[in-house]
């Protein structure tokens, strides 16, 4: 059997390149898939460990989570159209009004 | 059911003082008509309430529960109202005392054509309110609160006529010099509650009831560390400096010349029975606590004595004929503590009475004079106003017999019990009760020696300028006070005959001791002769004893008139202040009390720079300084909040990495 | 940061924040290497894995099922309802302009749509012109990070 750290190694990996994504890009689009990886990220967690420990869980957990990452982009892609009627694009950079 | 109204005696000035600022301008004189009406109304209503004791006895009640503590001293801070023998007098006095000088008011500002009227009289209002509630307080906090009220109505009324230069600052000095021994005042009203959880004047719980029991060893109360003795003593004298400032008493004496630059009524007011009263009767009310230290006694008994002397010497060579009577004033009060301190309590209450009265009259009459002079106050410019002003005269010569105690007006008889007082408790093992029953004593003579010179410049002899050739015509209104006062200062003595009690054997003519006994139960008089730690000692017998003290002290004081009536009584009296030599000097700088607390004053500035150095420097600076560091550091910090996502982003992420290597290395995740 | 005309990002320069992420992956990497959990306790043999995550989701899973599983029965309706209410937000997120806009097509025989359309080519024409200075006021703000 494939050892967990393994699979916590994956996790990381696909966290921090999703991570990496909202760090580095502008786009709100590209901010959605981002997202998506994170959370992808922690279902693998999940997953994993439902087969590690023997418990279902983990895996009927995900499928929530897989649910609530529908309902984030629905209201995502909301957000970017309202963003893009107000600033005319859908770089984040340009949505800086609330600040000092 | 008389007690039910004795918040309306205190309340009615007040509103008079409420009816005078806000409409005295619309009203007929004014608003001296409000101040009459309410200060009459409290008149009756403390005789009223007088009766009422003699019939049913004394009063107490909580009126209000302003602030109330929990845990394990549950203090209560409350205005309540106590009616006893000793304030039922004093509410008759200071009510009778004020609508008199409201009387003689009209005389003295509204004929004169004063501007300002409505604020002399709400001064007036407000002064005999917070009097009459200093006079019923049942507790030291409530007390102290009016007595506060007692100098602000003094800073403003002395400083009436604030376009002057002179009166301002003899207001400033007034409330300065007093507001420093307040400050003691309210420093032991503190010690007071920390020690004794309560302020009550009378109760089984009140302080000088536990103080006495304290020192019986019966309870425990918080001393402090201390013997407690010695820690009532500290109190007591830390209260004393509250009424050595209002009382004018030495070294605090030095407002009250001054203050005269006041209208004159209000000097009267002042001086009999509000202000310079107030502190008098303080050490009364309380006077169970003080009766417990004898070293507190006999400080009150020796700066009494000595304030008694003291202040008759510079009275000899004052020019200014209120100048007389306010020195006057700090040796009479001189000798109400020195009365006090021998434990005489009921001499002190008797003194304190009779001086009311003849000292109202005095400065009524003076204010007479001066509305006569056009306000010429030197004395040395009268003469001869005997035959043009002849109620003026009587009735001020009678105040004036009664302040020199000449028998038998009414001065001769509480003057003469407070030195009888002084000398058989001197003379039963206190020694230095002798000390100032001989500085008392040696006052009678210089009392009546100051007097009288300022009688005879005043009123006999040739007049002296034109002024006292044509004197202004005074009008009912002077004359009727001067009437009241004058049948008073000549009988009031009658109320307290002791010495005629004792020399003839006649039993209950001693009406004022028989009074002063009839209050609750810690609080009559011969619970305080009990209390107090003198024993009396006689020369040959009682009666012998006091024929000695009266003879002597009336023998001095005839010698001292004959010595005035020899210089002054002449038809163009000379100053001999010269022949005084270099004490002439001393006397009329006061003993430069002035000069010398002025030094004392610049001394302590550069202490004073030094605090205020250090309040802008360093409190100011460290307030500012945090302030402004945080308003710098928050001005760079918030540029942290750019409004760009992805910076709040990174920022998270960079936080959330330092947080894992934090726990990591604190957890050995690393190893 | 810059934007060009097309709307597409050139992200050239804001490679640095990805540091952060690396350095993230690297702690956590480390972390997870040094870590150990035990032996694994696997699903049982011949067992339906999806037939159970049904149980589950209907608090069936102690009368039914043999592999261990907590009852969802209740996030499941949760998560519904926050379905519906994401889909409901989204939907009204997304109208208003439409709907406005349909409006006023309506009213004034689609003058304001052409207006709208006219400023909105006015607005990217602005847009790019302005595209050239905001760099510089976006690198000053973004200069302290």
């Amino acid at each position: 059997m494939v050892p967990a750290q393994y699979y916590l190694l994956l996790s990381a990996a696909v966290f921090c390149i999703g991570l990496f994504g909202v760090l580095t890009r502008d786009n709100a689009l590209y901010f959605l898939m981002s997202v998506e990886l994170m959370l992808n990220a922690a279902n693998i967690n999940f997953v994993a460990f439902s087969l590690f420990w023997g418990n279902l869980t983990g895996q009927t957990f995900a499928l929530f989570v897989i649910a609530l990452a529908a309902a984030e982009v629905a209201i995502g892609i909301g957000i970017i159209l309202v963003l893009y009627r107000n600033f005319g694009s859908v770089s984040v950079t340009d949505a800086a009004t609330m600040r000092w | 059911m008389a007690f039910e109204y004795v918040p309306a005696i205190v309340l009615l000035p007040f509103l008079s003082f409420v009816i005078a600022l806000f409409a005295g301008k619309y009203l007929p004189k004014g608003g001296a008509l409000a101040g009459i009406a309410a200060t009459a109304g409290s008149l009756l209503l403390s005789i009223w309430a007088f009766l009422t004791v003699r019939s049913q006895g004394a009063y107490q009640e909580t009126i209000y529960t302003w602030a109330s503590g929990f845990g394990e001293q549950p203090w209560e801070l409350t205005f309540g109202v106590l009616i006893d023998p000793l304030s039922a007098m004093m509410l008759v006095i200071v009510t009778l005392i004020a609508t008199l000088v409201h009387v003689f008011s009209l005389g003295y500002m509204n004929d004169e054509g004063e501007t300002g009227l409505p604020r002399y009289y709400a001064g007036l209002g407000l002064f005999t309110a917070s009097m009459l509630g200093f006079v019923v307080a049942d507790n030291l906090l409530m007390a102290f609160m009016f007595f506060e009220l007692v100098g602000l109505c003094s800073y403003l009324l002395i400083g009436f006529w604030f376009r002057e230069d002179g009166p301002p600052s003899a207001a400033k000095k007034a409330f300065l010099v007093t507001r420093f021994g307040d400050y003691f005042f309210l420093i032991g009203v503190v010690a007071v509650f920390s020690t004794f959880g309560t302020a009550a004047f009378v109760g089984a719980e009140s302080f000088p009831v536990l103080a006495e029991e304290a020192v019986a060893g019966d309870v425990t109360v918080n001393t402090f560390g201390f013997d407690p003795t010695t820690w009532f003593t500290i109190v007591g004298l830390l209260v004393l400096g509250g009424v050595v400032g209002k009382s004018a008493q030495f070294p605090l004496h030095t407002w009250l010349p001054d203050a005269m630059e006041g209208p004159t009524p209000v000097s009267a007011l002042i001086h009999a029975a509000t202000m310079v009263a107030a502190g008098v009767y303080l050490v009364a009310r309380m006077y169970g606590f003080y009766a417990v230290s004898p070293t507190a006694l006999a400080i009150i008994a020796f700066i009494g004595g000595f304030t008694a002397l003291f202040a008759a010497t510079m009275g000899v060579v004052k020019r200014e004929i209120k100048q007389v009577l306010a020195y006057s004033t700090i040796s009479q009060y001189g000798y109400m503590m020195l009365a006090l301190g021998a434990g005489g309590y009921v001499a002190a209450t008797f003194h304190l009475m009779t001086h009311a009265f003849f000292k109202a009259l005095l400065f009524l009459g003076a204010g007479s004079v001066i509305i006569a002079m056009h306000h010429n106050e030197n004395m040395w410019d009268m003469g001869g106003l005997k035959d043009k002003m002849p109620v003026t005269y009587w009735t001020f010569l009678a105040g004036s017999l009664a302040l020199a105690g000449i028998f038998p007006f009414s001065g001769f008889w509480s003057k003469d019990e407070v030195l009888y007082e002084a000398l058989i408790h001197g003379l039963g093992g206190s020694p230095l009760l002798l000390g100032a029953y001989a500085m008392g004593l040696l006052a009678v003579p210089v009392t009546a020696f100051y007097t009288f010179r300022m009688v005879y410049l005043t009123f006999h002899g040739e007049p002296r300028t034109d002024t006292a050739r044509n004197p202004e015509p005074v009008r009912w209104n002077v004359k009727f006070p001067l009437s009241v006062l004058g049948v008073l200062a000549v009988v009031a003595g009658l109320v307290n005959m002791v010495p005629v009690q004792k020399v003839l054997g006649l039993e209950g003519i001693d009406y004022l001791h028989q009074w002063l006994d009839q209050s609750f139960d810690p609080l009559t008089a011969h619970h305080y002769a009990e209390v107090s730690p003198y024993s009396s000692g006689y020369i040959g017998g009682e009666a012998t004893t006091v024929l000695v003290g009266a003879a002597v002290s009336l023998g001095l004081a005839l010698a001292g008139l004959l010595l005035a009536t020899y210089l002054y009584n002449v038809a163009e009296p000379t100053e001999h202040t010269a022949k005084l030599g270099a004490i002439k000097d001393v006397l009329y700088n006061n003993y430069y009390q002035d000069e010398f607390q002025v030094w004392i004053a610049n001394r302590t500035q550069s202490v004073a720079s030094v605090a205020d150095t250090f309040d802008q420097g360093v409190i100011d600076g460290v307030v500012n300084g945090v302030s402004s560091v945080s308003l710098f550091s928050g001005s760079r910090v918030r540029r942290i909040q750019t409004g760009v996502v992805t910076n709040y982003a990174a920022l998270l992420t960079l936080g959330l990495t330092a947080l894992l290597l934090a726990f990591g290395l604190l957890g050995g995740w690393f190893l | 940061m810059t934007t060009d005309e097309t709307g597409t990002s050139n992200s050239g320069s804001s490679l640095v924040p990805g540091l952060a992420a690396v350095a993230l992956f690297v702690v956590m990497a480390v972390a997870i290497v040094q870590s150990s959990f035990g032996t694994a306790v696997t699903f049982p043999e011949g067992e339906s894995i999806v037939a159970h995550i049904g149980y589950a989701m209907f608090d069936l899973q102690a009368d039914m099922g043999t592999i261990a599983s907590e009852g969802f029965l209740a996030a499941f309706l949760i998560i519904a309802v926050g379905l519906d209410v994401a889909v409901d937000g989204a939907l009204f997120l997304a109208k208003r302009e439409e709907e406005g806009s349909i409006v006023a097509l309506l009213t004034d025989g689609g003058r304001e749509l052409l207006d709208t359309a006219e400023a909105s080519t006015e607005a990217t024409t602005e847009e790019a012109s302005t595209g050239t200075d905001t760099p510089d006021s976006t690198d000053t703000t973004g200069g302290s990070r």
